[in-house]
C-alpha cells in the first residue's frame, strides 16, 4: 500500500492510485507519540506484548483502537476484569481529541 | 533541522516505507550530548527514549548515564524482600542491569559519583583522588537522582555497636545492595512472637514505593503465619492514609484486623536503641504550636522512615531555583526544564509537583523531557500539554508459600499540564455526562490483581531497562 505525507494541510500523494493511498498527518504522528508513550508501560515500548502480557497494540488500525478507546471512555458503569477497569481509568481521563492522536499513532507502529 | 523536518522524522520514524526523497532533509552535522545524572527508573528511560527516538529522527544525539552503581535494584516490590524465603534470590529478581541500554541503545553509561553540575555550562564534575574532575560538558543535563534523607530531628540514641541503619533500619533505598531490606528482614525473622513491630512514616512527600501502608499489610500477612501474637503498630505522621484510602481501611480493619494498628498525626521525634532486639520509640503530636510527647511503645522492630528531599546533588545545582520548602526542584513540568538554568532538567522523585515520587511515573516524565530535549535541539515548541499516569499495583497479601491466596490491588491518576496555571492538573476520571457511579480510582484486592501486578512490572522495567 502505498502511503504518503501530510504536514501543515498539504498533502503529498506518493505514486500510485489515489483510491489506494493513504496519507501520515505527521504532527499528528509527533503529538500522538509523547501522548502514548503513556501506553508503552504495560503495553511494551514497541507495542507488541509478550505472550503472557497485556494485549499488545502493534498492528491494529487506527479506526480500531480509536472505536475501543472511545468505548472506554464512554462505559457508565464498573464492571469487567481489574484490568479492563484500570484501563476505563486512563481513558476516560484522555480528551477525545487526545485518543484520536494516540490511536493515530499506535496505527502507525 | 526546521519544524517540518522533525514532524516528518517522527511519522517516517514508523515502520511506514516512504520514498526517501520525498521531502528532502539536509544532512545534520550537529551531535547534541545529554548528561544523566542517575541511572534509576527515570534516568534509564529518559537515556533511552532519547536514544531511541533521536534514531528514529535521524538526529546525532550522544547520551551518557552517571551512576555510581553497577547496577539498578527496584524499590517497586521491594516490600516482598521483607518477607522472602531466600532474599537473595528476592533482591536479584529486582535487580536490572544496563547492558541492554549500552548494546541496543547505544548509551554511555559511566560509573561515578558526580560532585557537581555547573548549571550554566551543563558540565558534570566528579571528584579523582581529591580533586574535581570534569566528565564533560553537555547540551543538556537531566537530574534523576531520586531521594535523599533527612532524618533532621528524629533523635536516635543508640546504646549498642550496631549502626543506625541496621538498628532502626528505613529499608527505602532497595540499592545498592539491599542491606537494609535485608537487615529488617532479619529483624523480622527474629522477632519474639508477641512483640512488637513499629513502622514510622514521615510526612508527605515523601518517595513510593515502596509504599509505607503496602509495607505493613505486606509484614501483617507474615506475621500472621509466622508470628500470630505480634502486631504491626504504624505510626504516621500524616493526617490520614496518603494513598488508596478505601483499600488500605478495607485491608487494616478487615483483611489483617488486630495485626495493624494505625495510629495518624504521630510523629516519631526520638528512638532509644537498648539493645539488638528493644527499641523505645516515642511519637509525638503537633499541638497548640508545640510537641507533645505520646507514650513510648518498646519494640523489637523499629522501621523509621525518615523524611525526605531531593539529593544534594539537585539541592545545590538548582539553587534559588527551588521550591518555598527548599526541598524539591522547582521545574517546568511542560519540559521538565529549569526555569533558572535552561540546560538543566530534573525528572523523577526530586521535583516539586503534585505527582507522586514513584518508579512508573518517573519513567513517564523521563519521556516527556526527552521529548521536549529533542524538539529543542531541532527548534521545535513542546507539547504543549503533555499527559504522565502513575500506576501502581499494591500487594495486600503476598506471604511466601501461600501464593494461592496473595491478593493485590491497584491505584491508577493521570496528569496533564495546564497551560494557564503552569501546573498539572490531576485528571479525575468522571462518566460521560457527569452522571453513573463514581468512578474509582483503585481496586479491592484480588488474585487476578496479584497476576497482573507481576506482569505490569516486568513490561515497565522491559520499557525502562530493556
Amino acid at each position: 500500500m502505498k502511503r504518503a505525507l501530510v504536514f501543515s494541510g498539504m498533502a503529498f500523494l506518493l505514486c500510485g492510485s489515489a483510491s489506494l493511498a493513504q496519507t501520515i498527518d505527521a504532527t499528528k504522528a509527533a503529538n500522538g507519540r509523547i501522548l502514548a508513550s503513556n501506553c508503552t508501560q504495560c503495553h511494551s515500548t514497541n507495542g507488541q506484548s509478550r505472550s503472557n502480557g497485556f494485549d499488545s497494540l502493534a498492528g491494529k488500525s487506527y479506526s480500531e483502537l480509536k472505536k475501543e478507546l472511545l468505548e472506554m471512555k464512554a462505559k457508565t458503569s464498573v464492571g469487567g476484569e481489574a484490568d479492563e477497569e484500570i484501563m476505563i481509568v486512563h481513558a476516560k481521563a484522555y480528551t477525545a481529541d487526545e485518543i484520536d492522536l494516540i490511536a493515530y499513532y499506535l496505527s502507525l507502529r | 533541522m526546521k519544524r517540518r523536518d522533525f514532524m516528518k522524522a517522527v511519522a517516517t520514524g514508523s515502520t511506514i516505507p516512504v520514498v526517501s526523497n520525498f521531502v528532502t532533509t539536509p544532512a545534520e552535522a550537529a551531535t547534541y550530548s545529554v548528561g544523566v545524572v542517575g541511572g534509576g527508573m527515570a534516568g534509564a528511560t529518559a537515556a533511552k527514549y532519547l536514544r531511541y527516538w533521536a534514531s528514529k529522527l535521524g538526529l546525532s544525539v550522544t547520551v551518557t548515564i552517571f551512576e555510581p552503581n553497577a547496577n539498578y535494584i527496584s524499590n517497586i516490590k521491594s516490600n516482598e524482600v521483607l518477607v522472602a524465603t531466600d532474599p537473595l534470590k528476592a533482591i536479584s529478581g529486582l535487580t536490572f542491569k544496563y547492558d541492554n541500554l549500552k548494546t541496543k541503545y547505544g548509551v554511555t553509561v559511566t560509573k561515578a559519583v558526580i560532585s557537581r553540575v555547573d548549571p550554566n555550562t551543563g558540565e558534570i564534575f566528579t571528584i579523582v583522588n581529591n580533586a574535581e574532575t570534569s566528565k564533560g560538558k553537555f547540551d543538556a543535563v537531566i537530574l534523576a537522582a531520586g531521594i535523599d534523607f533527612e532524618y533532621g530531628d528524629i533523635s536516635i540514641e543508640n546504646k549498642t555497636a550496631i549502626k543506625n541503619e541496621i538498628a532502626v533500619p528505613h529499608a527505602w533505598q532497595a540499592g545498592p545492595i539491599g542491606e537494609q531490606l535485608t537487615a529488617l528482614r532479619s529483624q523480622l525473622r527474629n522477632l519474639t512472637d508477641g512483640k512488637e513491630v513499629v513502622i514510622s512514616i514521615p510526612l508527605s512527600p515523601y518517595r513510593c514505593p515502596p509504599g509505607p501502608y503496602e509495607r505493613a499489610c505486606v509484614i501483617a500477612d507474615w506475621l500472621k503465619r509466622y508470628k500470630p501474637k505480634s502486631r504491626v503498630t504504624v505510626f504516621d505522621a500524616n493526617p490520614d492514609i496518603q494513598a488508596e484510602k478505601p483499600v488500605f481501611e478495607y485491608a487494616f480493619n478487615t483483611v489483617h484486623a488486630g495485626y495493624i494498628r494505625y495510629v495518624p498525626n504521630m510523629h516519631v521525634r526520638k528512638v532509644v536503641v537498648s539493645d539488638s532486639k528493644t527499641k523505645l520509640v516515642t511519637p509525638f503530636i503537633w499541638q497548640n504550636g508545640a510537641w507533645v510527647e505520646q507514650t513510648t511503645i518498646t519494640a523489637e522492630v523499629a522501621n523509621i522512615i525518615p523524611p525526605m528531599k531531593a539529593p544534594p546533588i539537585v539541592l545545590k545545582t538548582l539553587a534559588g531555583n527551588l521550591d518555598a520548602s527548599g526541598r524539591w526542584a522547582k521545574i517546568s513540568e511542560q519540559t521538565y526544564q529549569s526555569a533558572g538554568f535552561s540546560k538543566i532538567f530534573v525528572i523523577g522523585d526530586g521535583i516539586s509537583s503534585k505527582q507522586p515520587k514513584a518508579g512508573h511515573i518517573g519513567n513517564q516524565e523521563a519521556k516527556v523531557c526527552a521529548d521536549a530535549i529533542l524538539r529543542r535541539f531541532m527548534g521545535v515548541t513542546p507539547y504543549p500539554t503533555p499527559v504522565t499516569n502513575s500506576a501502581c499495583f499494591t500487594p495486600i497479601t503476598t506471604t511466601e508459600g501461600f501464593t494461592r491466596t496473595a491478593t493485590a490491588s491497584w491505584l491508577t491518576a493521570l496528569y496533564r499540564y495546564n497551560t494557564t496555571t503552569s501546573t498539572v492538573d490531576h485528571v479525575a476520571p468522571s462518566p460521560v455526562g457527569g452522571v453513573g457511579p463514581a468512578w474509582p480510582v483503585s481496586g479491592k484486592p484480588s488474585k487476578g490483581l496479584y497476576s497482573d501486578m507481576n506482569k505490569w512490572f516486568k513490561t515497565l522495567m522491559e520499557d525502562t531497562f530493556a
